[in-house]
């Protein structure tokens, strides 16, 4: 600290008490009368007008606070102490017996009910405006920032360019695209997850990907104007227009749809649209095109080509004219014909076409799908299961003259094979992730287990449920979130994603558990047994860091010093039993600030010598003594608090973070080596010291994790112990 | 009420009438302060009611015996600027502060050559963040050393030595612009 900056500060110091700008300079000695200009600007800055907020704000302001102030009250938890009065024992008694009562007939009840979660699903995945109207929100509209538990009774609407998803609590989920409006007639389920789910949308258009219901019980509906649709198991979009009109198309599965005692299944790849007063008409596979929208000389548009029908109810949006690109969504009818249900204006200017359809024919270079034929080229690209028979996505180009060739054919849904005996499990059912980030990515493995070279797991759909949350979770993204195939014995890397709120606002010890499971399996429908339990833990101090992401850290006194390494420091104590080789045994006097814990095992994770040289370990000794100094605080809250989590001492971590870690790293560091842990002895495999020596070598953390998840730092491990057999001939070399 | 501490307890307890007070005493300067730091005075009142809401939400964590209400109130404050920013950049919006005056142009000729808020904004986004937020919180706040150092995170020490390396960046830019009463 330079005098200049106290000297100023004196000066300041007396401006701030009232002291007149004029006296103080009148008074300010020679030799500080260049902070003169300083003072000026001071005083100058402490009288210039200032912006104000509106009284109207401020009116409104108060009045929302006097609202969240009374929200706060009703929650405030009243103690059942107050109660039990003293000096009435029996009363508090009789009082006690019926409250046992009590909870065991709610017990009952809450069983009968099946677990609370299923009476809800969590909004998630906020985007744009998205209010929600209920009686929790006092019977108005309010807007939501995600993570709330949406139940039955609710409505949720969404505005333009917003979106938002629901989750249920068996996995199934509801995006909601803008302009959306639904009411949850009936969310509930017992606890065998089997779901009963019941939605009115009286406008919008929602994507929907539900889990399969394997009993009766189970259901899934959708009530628009014009029909109902019932799902078990499938992916499906329902668009409502304003007139009430509705278009149902799906993607996999089959979807049941109903109306006037009227019924019909809608297949993967087709579509149907109905109208509030007329029948349901005949499904029909669907296309969609994105192009250039064309009124040619012909009667009918095109798009990209593509000559499509428009009636009176085409719903068209965005007014196009020629040349834009448009979004088309249609069906192909018994007669041929590509009848366009919607045209939009579209967001992006790309060009793609493609149609649904049943292949009834391969021929060498042309194909039938549905009614359509289809040129092939030695440039088309074919997915698995492509075959007679099956339903599939065709994407193509309008040549010159008109036909259609083929880029891609994709199958929709690959029929199953019921000799395969595929079976899915995570390797790693329980995950506990300690953290503070509020948006990161946990890293699972989902492996085939079958061993038979037919036990191909096909059609495999991931999904997740949320099982606590108290409104942290924005988004879970699964990625990938299917996979066509799954050879036997083939191992598949997936990433969950979470996008957090409010998480670094949390107390430590906060918990978010999700469960990641197999929704869906072709093959073997019925055994679907992989999940994953993902549990968060936060690391996170509510109260020093209030408001925002940002850790509370104090950037300018953490340049940590070069010199002290704890991994050398603790090494010798165990290594270098002589004595008489570092003399100064009484500067080692810390010995339980730094524990040597199993994971600073030097005969696995030291290395060579050179880094061991006894000069360096004396200095590092000494530095030990003064780790609080390495900083100049005596003690870092999230030092603290690490230590805490991981149960190790605080210089320990303050050895680390002196070493040139962060924190973070720190906290990362202790956490992979918790992963690591084998669950019979509790220890874990792989110690912090060999972590933080990989990162030290340039390893990145990613591989890191992989290496210890995989176990192949025990490779490293081994090699270290080749290179010192044992620990008298490293102590020899480190005498020499 | 005989303190503020007396008064965050009610507060906590939820007592409507001590955070009407609360809001009274502190919301012009939380507002200034974030008027700073996003530049328009839409979003800082916003804002403003953003911190405040906050502020009930989690007063039941608030102990005071490890920082003082002021210093918490504005790092809640500061944080959700920092929030406010991270989500103008996912968005894909400029900056504010490139939004609001490139670092070498000069000012509008045909402004009256005064120090007033509007200049001093822009003068202030030359400004590193940390001197910036010092500036604010210490002159135009009227946040004392010791508060402003908590809030910031930083030591006194540290503070006035950003206050005064501040003071003199400013002072050039102020004086560059021809800024007739500094």
């Amino acid at each position: 600290m330079s005098s200049a900056e106290d000297i100023l500060q004196k000066y300041i110091d007396a401006l701030e008490q009232g002291v007149s700008l004029d006296l103080i300079l009148a008074e300010l000695p020679e030799e500080h009368k260049d902070i003169e200009p300083l003072l000026r600007l001071a005083a100058v800055l402490r009288e210039t007008e200032q912006p104000q907020p509106s009284p109207e704000h401020i009116r409104t302001d108060k009045m929302a606070l006097l609202e969240e102030a009374k929200s706060f009250r009703k929650t405030t938890r009243v103690s059942l102490s107050r109660f039990l009065l003293p000096g009435l024992p029996s009363l508090a008694g009789v009082l006690a017996l019926v409250f046992i009562f009590a909870i065991i007939s709610f017990s009952a009840l809450i069983f009968l009910q099946g677990p609370q979660a299923a009476h809800a699903a969590t909004l998630t995945g906020i985007n744009g405006l998205v209010e929600v109207y209920s009686q929790r929100t006092g019977n108005t509209w309010r807007m939501v920032e995600g993570g709330d538990q949406i139940g039955e009774g609710a409505k949720i609407r969404t505005d333009a360019s917003s979106s938002a998803t629901l989750i249920f609590y068996d996995g199934s989920r509801l995006v909601l695209d803008s302009n959306t409006s639904i009411y949850l007639a009936n969310v509930d389920g017992n606890w065998n997850r089997e779901m009963q789910v019941t939605i009115d949308q009286p406008s919008g258009k929602t994507y929907h990907n539900v889990v399969p219901r394997t009993s009766k019980s189970g259901l899934y509906v959708i009530n628009t104007p014009s029909a109902t649709a019932s799902a078990k198991g499938t992916k499906f979009v329902v668009g409502v227009e304003e007139n009430g009109r509705t278009r149902i198309s799906v993607r996999s599965g089959a979807v049941r749809l109903s109306k006037n005692s009227t019924a019909i299944e809608l297949q993967a790849g087709q579509a149907l649209t109905a109208t509030p007063e007329g029948n349901l008409e005949n499904p029909a596979y669907q296309f969609t095109i994105h192009g250039l929208f064309d009124l040619n000389d012909s009667e009918e548009p095109s798009v990209s080509g593509m000559e499509i029908e428009v009636s009176e109810k085409t719903s068209v949006s965005g007014n196009p004219t020629e040349g834009d690109y448009v979004d088309v969504e249609g069906r192909i009818l018994d007669t041929g014909e590509w009848v366009a249900d919607e045209i939009e204006l579209a967001d992006q200017d790309e060009i793609q076409l493609t149609f649904s359809g049943v292949i009834n024919n391969i021929g060498e270079t042309t194909w039938q799908v549905g009614d359509s034929m289809v040129e092939i080229d030695e440039n088309t690209q074919f997915s698995d299961g492509v075959d007679v028979g099956t339903v599939v996505d065709v994407t193509f180009s309008v040549q010159e003259d008109g036909s259609h060739l083929a880029k891609e054919i994709e199958a929709i849904e690959v029929p199953p094979n019921p000799t395969a005996l595929p079976s899915l499990v995570f390797p790693v059912e329980e995950m506990v992730i300690p953290g503070c980030d509020p948006e990161f990515t946990v890293a699972a493995t989902l492996i085939n287990e079958a061993t038979g070279e037919n036990d191909f797991a096909s059609g495999v759909e991931l999904g997740y449920t949320i099982e606590k949350d108290d409104g942290y979770i924005n988004s879970v993204v699964l990625e990938p979130s299917s996979l066509a195939q799954i050879a036997p014995g083939g191992i598949v890397d997936i990433s969950v994603h979470f996008n957090l709120s409010d998480w670094t606002e949390t107390n430590e010890g906060t918990e978010i558990k999700i469960r990641v499971f197999v929704a869906e399996e072709t093959n073997r429908p019925d055994h679907l047994n992989g999940q994953l339990t993902i549990t968060l833990v936060s690391t996170c101090e509510g109260e020093p860091y209030p408001g925002g992401t940002e850790e509370p850290f104090p950037t300018e006194t953490t340049t940590p010093t070069e010199t002290i390494t704890p991994t050398e420091t603790i090494t010798p104590t165990e290594t270098i039993a002589p004595t008489e080789t570092i003399a100064p045994t009484e500067s080692i006097t810390p010995t339980e600030t730094i524990t040597p814990t199993e994971s600073i095992t030097p005969t696995e994770t030291i290395t060579p010598t050179e880094s061991i040289t006894p000069t360096e370990t004396i200095t590092a000794i000494e530095n030990i003594s003064s780790i609080d100094s390495c900083t100049g605080v005596d003690h870092y809250p999230t030092a603290v608090r690490i230590s805490r989590i991981y149960n190790v001492s605080e210089d320990e971590i303050m050895g680390w973070f002196c070493d040139g870690f962060g924190f973070g790293e720190i906290d990362l560091a202790y956490s992979i080596s918790l992963q690591s842990t084998k669950t019979n002895t509790g220890v874990p495999s792989t110690g912090v010291a060999v972590i933080f020596k990989l990162r030290r070598n340039g390893v990145n953390w990613g591989d890191i994790k992989n290496m210890v998840e995989s176990g192949s730092v025990k490779n490293v491990k081994e090699k270290a112990k080749t290179a010192f057999p044992n620990k008298a001939e490293k102590t020899k070399e480190i005498k020499e | 009420m005989s303190s503020e501490a007396d008064l965050i307890r009610l507060a906590q307890a939820g007592d409507g009438n001590s955070i009407s007070m609360i809001y009274e005493k502190y919301h012009t300067g939380v507002f200034k302060f974030l008027y700073y730091r996003v530049g328009e005075v839409e979003t800082a009142e916003d804002l403003t009611s953003e911190v405040f809401l906050r502020m009930i939400r989690s007063l039941s964590h608030f102990r005071p015996q490890s920082i003082s209400f002021q210093a918490w109130l504005f790092q809640i404050a500061r944080n959700l600027s920092i929030d406010y920013y991270r989500k103008q950049a996912l968005q894909n919006h400029t900056a504010l502060e490139e939004d609001l005056v490139s670092p070498d142009e000069p000012l509008d000729k045909a402004v009256e050559r005064k120090l007033d808020h509007l200049n001093l904004r822009k003068a202030l986004v030359r400004l590193p963040e940390d001197q910036r937020d010092v500036i604010v919180l210490r002159f135009i706040v009227g946040m004392a050393i010791q508060e402003t150092a908590s809030t910031l995170h930083k030591s006194e020490d540290s503070i006035k030595g950003l206050q005064r390396r501040a003071l003199i960046t400013l002072r050039e830019t102020l004086q560059n612009w021809e800024i007739s009463n500094v």
